[in-house]
């Protein structure tokens, strides 16, 4: 499906090898506990793609994201970002690649100050790395509220007046705001209704046309993520249990996480347990 | 409330004094919510928590108090209840503390249990989970419930009857297979076209996802006529002036849409 994987000349964009993240828990006997978040991950994205990651609530996909958004620094393994290997960089070149991987999360509304317009939300990025004059910034953010489906107009409304989906787009505008290679995004759908949902993935879709951008798309909702993906990764207990193509993860599901998985996911016309009375 | 009323057992509860509704709160109604882990005490055990809305209503001496927390716990939690009745909410999983919303809920043995979007912040496994729990709360306590939520696929197999709202009014009503399998309303339909399908092949290319026309451009509801009328796909001339009325499709599936009335 994704011609860029066939072509041999092409490197992936972000390569994870062997990733283990370990935090330190201390237990009601005053002991320290090792929990291994991450497991020994390893796999590749490459440019333009979408790798969809699944999983259990606690199987490490957070961890993962914000290990890879170099806001977490992962205890062992490597990360190659654009074939340079990102775990010796120095906070400066840090500051550099966190530009190129944006992070999306579940519920906008706390990512944004609650007293800022939706121009100083979305602009604030831009105005901090401060080579652009204030009416490029303004230029360039109103054009990509349009890109996102808001409208100009709406650069003077504050968070709370706008509604669930017109947040979750607003948090996208602002994570393209600065042109990252790559999107990260962690339960972004969740919190949306489902006619919602079909939008901000339809403008994803489209955004991933238009300017090549490599996703991560987090989730546990199975079809959400066979819908978006090129390739599924199922996660449980810190490791990547099974990887693939989607429709062969939902067809022919190997491991037992992932069945489970695809058994749970509700169905519009999976039968009643039981008939109604009346 | 601007107008209307609600009427249960009999009673307004509109028009009742507020000493009698605290009676009724938590009581007879009672509300689940969707975050467990805001509407939890943090420093609180949640045994206490449980304890303390049994306790509001004045259920019986302290021993009776301990005693029907601990039922309660014993009903969600089986074996380990008493491990878990010790807990902070901090030391448990999201499941865990949707259960202790459940417990909170189900304490005094009300006979509606309101749950709004009680398993949306939950993985499909634990939602499930969590669904088999109010199934088996319904069956052993005869309990009444109302289950809100914006992912209908979580309703079937489950709700007896589904409702759908649309900008403050109800644009269908009827028995859950008949809404899920043939949706009548034009809404309805458009929003279960946008879920995306799990059998659907992936070899295509991305397509995109039906969508209902039209969402934020919309400034504000039209003052008259159906509430949907500017998105929907379907409309006709009517719908812009009068207010559809309700179409009875059968003895129990109404639907508020022009196109039903003379059929």
């Amino acid at each position: 499906m994704n011609a860029v994987e066939n072509d041999k000349n092409v490197q992936p964009l972000l390569e994870v090898e062997n990733l283990v993240k370990t935090y330190f828990r201390r237990t009601l006997t005053g002991s320290r506990e090792n929990v291994r978040a991450l497991d020994g991950v390893s796999f590749s994205i490459f440019p333009g793609s979408t790798l969809a990651i699944v999983g259990a609530s606690g199987s490490g996909k957070s961890t993962l994201a914000f290990c890879l958004a170099c806001l977490e620094k992962p205890t062992s393994g490597a990360i190659r970002f654009e074939e340079r290997e990102i775990l010796q960089f120095d906070e400066k070149e840090l500051r550099g690649v966190r530009r190129k991987i944006q992070l999306i999360f579940q519920d906008p509304a706390n990512s944004f100050n609650p007293r800022w317009q939706v121009l100083e939300i979305l602009t604030e990025p831009l105005a901090l790395q401060g080579n652009l004059s204030r009416e490029e910034i303004r230029l360039r953010a109103h054009a990509l509220l349009e890109q996102v489906g808001l409208a100009a107009q709406m650069d003077g409304k504050l968070p709370l007046e706008l509604s669930g989906g017109q947040r979750q787009r607003l948090a996208i505008a602002r994570a393209l705001i600065i042109e990252p290679k790559m999107l990260i995004l962690d339960e972004a759908l969740s919190a949306l209704d489902c006619s919602v949902q079909a939008q901000i993935a339809n403008l994803l879709v489209e955004l991933q046309r238009s300017r090549g951008l490599t996703c991560l798309f987090i989730t546990h909702d199975m079809a959400m993520a066979a819908h978006l993906a090129d390739e599924i990764a199922v996660m449980s207990k810190g490791r990547i249990v099974e990887q693939g193509h989607p429709d062969k993860i939902l067809k022919q599901p190997q491991a037992g996480v992932t069945r489970e998985l695809l058994a749970a996911v509700p169905r519009l016309d999976s039968a009643p347990a039981q008939e109604p009375e009346s | 409330m601007a107008s209307g009323s609600v009427l249960f057992d009999g009673k307004d509860l509109l028009s009742a004094e507020p000493g009698v509704l605290q009676g009724i709160r938590g009581k007879s109604i009672s509300l689940i919510f969707q975050e467990p882990s805001v509407a939890l005490h943090a420093t609180m055990r949640v045994g206490q928590q449980v304890r303390q809305v049994l306790a509001a209503h004045r259920i019986g001496s302290c021993d009776e108090l301990d005693r029907r927390t601990s039922a309660v716990f014993e009903i969600l939690f089986g074996e380990e209840s008493e491990r878990i009745a010790r807990s902070y909410p901090h030391q448990l999983s999201g499941g865990q503390r949707q259960r202790i919303l459940i417990a909170q809920a189900i304490a005094c043995r009300p006979s509606i249990v309101v749950a709004d979007e009680p398993t949306a912040s939950l993985d499909p496994t634990t939602q499930m989970e969590i669904l088999e729990v109010f199934r088996a709360l319904q069956k052993s306590m005869s309990l009444a419930m109302i289950f809100i939520t914006h992912s209908p696929a979580l309703l079937s197999g489950f709700a007896d009857r589904i409702l759908v709202l649309y900008a403050g009014r109800v644009v269908e009503l009827g028995p859950a297979k008949q809404v899920l399998i043939s949706p009548k309303h034009p809404y309805t339909q458009a929003l279960f076209r946008s879920i995306p399908a799990l059998d659907e092949t992936h070899d295509g290319g991305k397509r995109n996802l039906p969508t209902i026309a039209r969402d934020s451009d919309i400034p504000s509801l039209p003052r008259s006529g159906c509430r949907f009328e500017p998105r929907c796909p379907e409309r006709m001339d009517i719908c812009k002036s009068k207010d559809p009325g309700f179409v009875s499709l059968n003895a129990s599936h109404v639907v508020s849409c022009f196109r039903y009335e003379n059929q």
